[in-house]
């Protein structure tokens, strides 16, 4: 991809995300829920109402579109001033995936563990 | 247990603050914009600061008055059912819904409840939605063999 | 009410004069009539237009007089009224003295009717023109020569009080009233409480508006017949032999309640995604050399178990570490394959366990995401462990988390914070007596232990098995003192082949009057102790080397998102690595 290289994952994974990346997760959830929102009301209003003077199409994206817009907007900025550790910041955080790097038993307890032991 | 937000009664006056700066700053940055760009030329800068001030602090105490409704719902709805499930938070956007518009009547307010409930339920869908994504991170594999 | 008796009153009056009496009983009528469409009519007025009206009414009135001969101007002037002088005999009773709720002028009423009797000739001819009026269609105008008649009591004392909606108004400088009439009052829409509206109400329905009520009428059918069509669709009767058998307690069958059966388990099969684990296979496979002998498996939850949140206003958040933890787990680290299963999220988790056990002594962490949502509860379901489960016991302080395989689970009360607390700890010797004894399935001897509590059972079976074993040992010592082999054996200082645990043998073990499971212990608790000095000796190293590894991965994984198709997403700040882990 011939992108520029900008930190596509909240800086230093398991660390603090910045300010950008906060604003970013909150407007994506925000957004979705707007969306589907949006969705919901105009097809309620549609349903009760009638379609606007410009269809149906353009009245269920005017709304969908118009309520993601809004929900992102204020969502994003709720999560920015989060900074308590929110949970958005931890689920990036969780995106750090979590493969317990295990310490092998075996390079590192063998010698604690007797073979004549193993041996019953 | 989620230890970014306090135990049930005080977790109200945060999420109380939280709505109330959250509409604070996005009232600032919507109505600064709407006041520039609806006032003539050479009075916009001022014109946008006059909005934010008129208007922001409106939109922080409406989002306020939200959250910490909600919030306080939230509580007592746990401290009813005594569960921990989504079922909680959809009640309580159903009665924040319902008493934001008590002035309209009774079917105002049952058009309300309905709506805001809707709305939270979304959100939560949408959050366990989220989380289950994410579960898929959680997967454990076996390490790489030790290099000895 | 005043209605009728100003018209009695006027009635009185005109019957005074002598008129005849189907012109009283004409007057009378139009009196009605007019009384209504005054009324309407004043109604559409705005207040504002209200008094510039009068005067065109009033102005009208006169106009409509056609008796040139009442006055005495000269015949050439357009408005009779205005031009000349007049003298008090032109003065004509009016044609209608209606005035509906009005009262106040009723004192000066006399005066008029002074000259009225003076001019007995002009009511009449003001009747005959009243009738003639009348016969010819037109109402008689409304007298607004002494105020506007009042219509508050047909606006406010009738039932519905809802205002007239504010349509175009009518433009009555051009109409006369009786245009006004006709033409359709907007007012007939509203409210139930007049009952005279001239239209229907599909009369103001415009196409759009019943093209918009088809639409909508045809949009909730078929959202009906869809929802039923899905509802039967749901409900259908399994299909196949194999789902039949699948849903055994939601059968085929007619009957609504099978139906409705049905339905329910098909609708929650779609939310399987949200409330199954997250993956079918939570551990990885079996892993012979990563595992101690014996291929048990030890699954122990977080929460009221090894640690225990509190919140207060001055400190927030903290946690306390059961006392025994660390104890308890290395030591079981030898028999178990330590497995921590919670419903706390993981990202709620993560933190706490990478402090509690820093050298992952449990080896592999499952969060909630790993339970399964059954009925509000997060249960810990053991069959998606992908291990052996005769050989896997639970710990948890919850019994509804359990309550899949109740069978293999060991219930303890949730800790609280009690520093004194030993329960833990007590559960060490059982533990190790069932990993080590060679016992092929632990649930029957959970089953055994139900209902008791199991540390001090335990002591007592083992009291039982010691005075057992040690009485065996008397009825040996006897019968192998008559022998000499073994002694022969030890005085010639071969050690008998046999098994061995650690240094001596079993049999030896035996003969000291241990009994296998002592022996065993004693050999444990070596083992835990090296661990304890390994770790001292070398845990500081192994720390700093996880972290190095860790950083390597996030390195890797940074690298491979910039890459990919997330980076679109993220132009964001540079990639400020910090290198907190964990």
């Amino acid at each position: 991809m011939p992108v520029p290289v900008g930190a596509g994952v909240p800086a230093g994974h398991g660390g603090a995300p910045s300010t950008f990346d906060k604003f970013k997760m909150g407007a994506m959830m925000g957004g979705t829920v707007g969306l589907i929102i949006g969705f919901i009301f105009g097809a309620t209003n549609i349903v009760r109402y009638g379609p606007g003077p410009n269809g149906m199409m353009r009245t269920l994206g005017q709304y969908m579109v118009g309520s993601s817009a809004t929900f992102g907007f204020f969502m994003g900025i709720g999560t920015t001033i989060r900074t308590d550790g929110s949970p958005i910041a931890a689920a990036a955080f969780a995106r750090a995936h979590q493969n317990p790097i295990i310490l092998s038993r075996h390079s590192r307890y063998a010698p604690l563990i007797d073979q004549s032991f193993r041996s019953r | 247990m989620d230890h970014t937000r306090d135990p049930c009664p005080w977790v109200a006056l945060n999420d109380f603050g939280g709505a109330f700066c959250m509409g604070a700053i996005g009232g600032a940055v919507w109505h600064g914009v709407k006041g520039y760009r609806n006032s003539p030329y050479g009075e916009r800068r001022i014109g946008a600061l006059t909005a934010i001030k008129a208007r922001a602090p409106v939109l922080g105490g409406n989002f306020g008055v939200w959250g910490g409704l909600f919030s306080s719902y939230d509580c007592a709805v746990k401290a009813v059912r005594r569960k921990e499930d989504p079922w909680n938070a959809i009640i309580a956007g159903f009665f924040t819904g319902g008493s934001l518009a008590v002035r309209g009547g009774l079917r105002q307010m049952r058009n309300g409840a309905i709506g805001c409930a809707i709305l939270i339920a979304v959100i939560e869908g949408v959050g366990i939605g989220f989380q289950r994504m994410m579960a898929d991170n959680t997967r454990l594999e076996l390490p790489p063999p030790p290099p000895e | 009410m005043l209605v009728r008796l100003v018209s009695r009153a006027s009635a009185q009056r005109l019957v005074t004069s002598s008129p005849s009496r189907t012109a009283v009983a004409a007057q009378l009528r139009s009196y009605h009539a007019f009384d209504r469409s005054t009324t309407r009519y004043i109604r559409t007025l705005g207040q504002s237009q209200r008094t510039s009206h009068v005067s065109a009414i009033g102005a009208r009135c006169y106009s409509s007089r056609k008796d040139p001969q009442q006055s005495n101007e000269p015949p050439s002037s357009a408005q009779e009224e205005f031009s000349g002088p007049k003298s008090p005999e032109a003065n004509t009773t009016p044609s209608s003295t209606e005035s509906f709720a009005y009262e106040a002028p009723r004192t000066s009423r006399p005066a008029p009717g002074a000259p009225a009797p003076g001019s007995p000739a002009e009511p009449s001819s003001a009747e005959a023109e009243e009738a003639s009026q009348v016969a010819s269609g037109q109402k008689p105008l409304p007298d607004l020569r002494h105020g506007i008649p009042s219509t508050f009591a047909e606006e406010f004392l009738k039932q519905t009080a809802e205002k007239p909606e504010k349509s175009t108004e009518p433009d009555i400088t051009e109409k006369t009233t009786q245009e006004l009439e006709e033409a359709p009052e907007p007012e007939a829409k509203a409210g139930g409480g007049r009952g005279d509206s001239d239209y229907p109400k599909s009369a103001y329905e415009t196409s759009i508006d019943r093209r918009r009520n088809m639409m909508a009428r045809y949009m909730y059918i078929a959202l009906f017949t869809g929802a039923t069509a899905f509802a039967m669709y749901m409900g259908r009767n399994w299909e196949t032999e194999q789902e039949e058998k699948a849903h055994a307690d939601a059968p085929s069958g007619w009957g609504f309640k099978l139906f409705w059966d049905r339905v329910k388990v098909r609708l929650s099969s779609q939310m399987v995604y949200y409330t199954e684990p997250a993956f079918p296979k939570l551990l990885p496979d079996v892993d012979p050399m990563m595992r101690p002998p014996g291929g048990m498996t030890l699954v122990i939850s977080l929460e009221d178990m090894m640690v225990h949140t509190e919140w207060t206003r001055q400190n927030g958040y903290r946690l306390a570490k059961r006392p025994g933890v660390d104890y308890f787990l290395r030591y079981l680290s030898q028999y178990y394959e330590l497995v921590l299963f919670t419903s706390v999220p993981s990202m709620n988790a993560d933190p706490i366990i990478s402090k509690l056990d820093p050298f992952r002594i449990i080896t592999w962490p499952l969060f909630r995401e790993a339970t399964k949502y059954e009925g509000g509860d997060y249960v810990k379901d053991i069959s998606y462990l992908n291990r052996d489960i005769s050989k896997v016991i639970v710990i948890d302080s919850k019994a509804g988390h359990v309550k899949n395989q109740p069978e293999n689970a060991i219930i303890l009360p949730p800790w609280k914070g009690d520093p004194k607390d030993q329960d833990l700890v007590a559960l060490i010797p059982f533990l190790e007596h069932v990993a080590t004894m060679g016992i092929t399935d632990v649930r029957p001897v959970l089953a055994s232990f139900k209902g008791k509590h199991i540390p001090t059972e335990f002591s007592a079976r083992e009291a039982r098995a010691r005075a057992l074993f040690n009485a065996q040992l008397d009825a040996e010592r006897k019968k192998s003192s008559q022998r000499g082999v073994g002694a022969f054996a030890s005085a010639l200082g071969v050690k008998p082949a046999g098994m061995m645990i650690g240094e001596e043998s079993i049999s030896e073990g035996f003969e000291k009057g241990k009994m296998l499971s002592d022996q065993i212990r004693e050999r444990g608790i070596q083992n835990y102790q090296q661990i304890e000095k390994e770790i001292q000796e070398n845990g500081t190293k192994w720390l700093k080397e996880l972290e190095a590894e860790q950083k390597r991965m996030q390195d890797e994984q940074v690298k491979g998102m910039k890459s990919g198709l997330m980076g679109w997403i993220g132009q964001g700040s540079g990639p400020e690595e910090s290198p907190k882990s964990a």
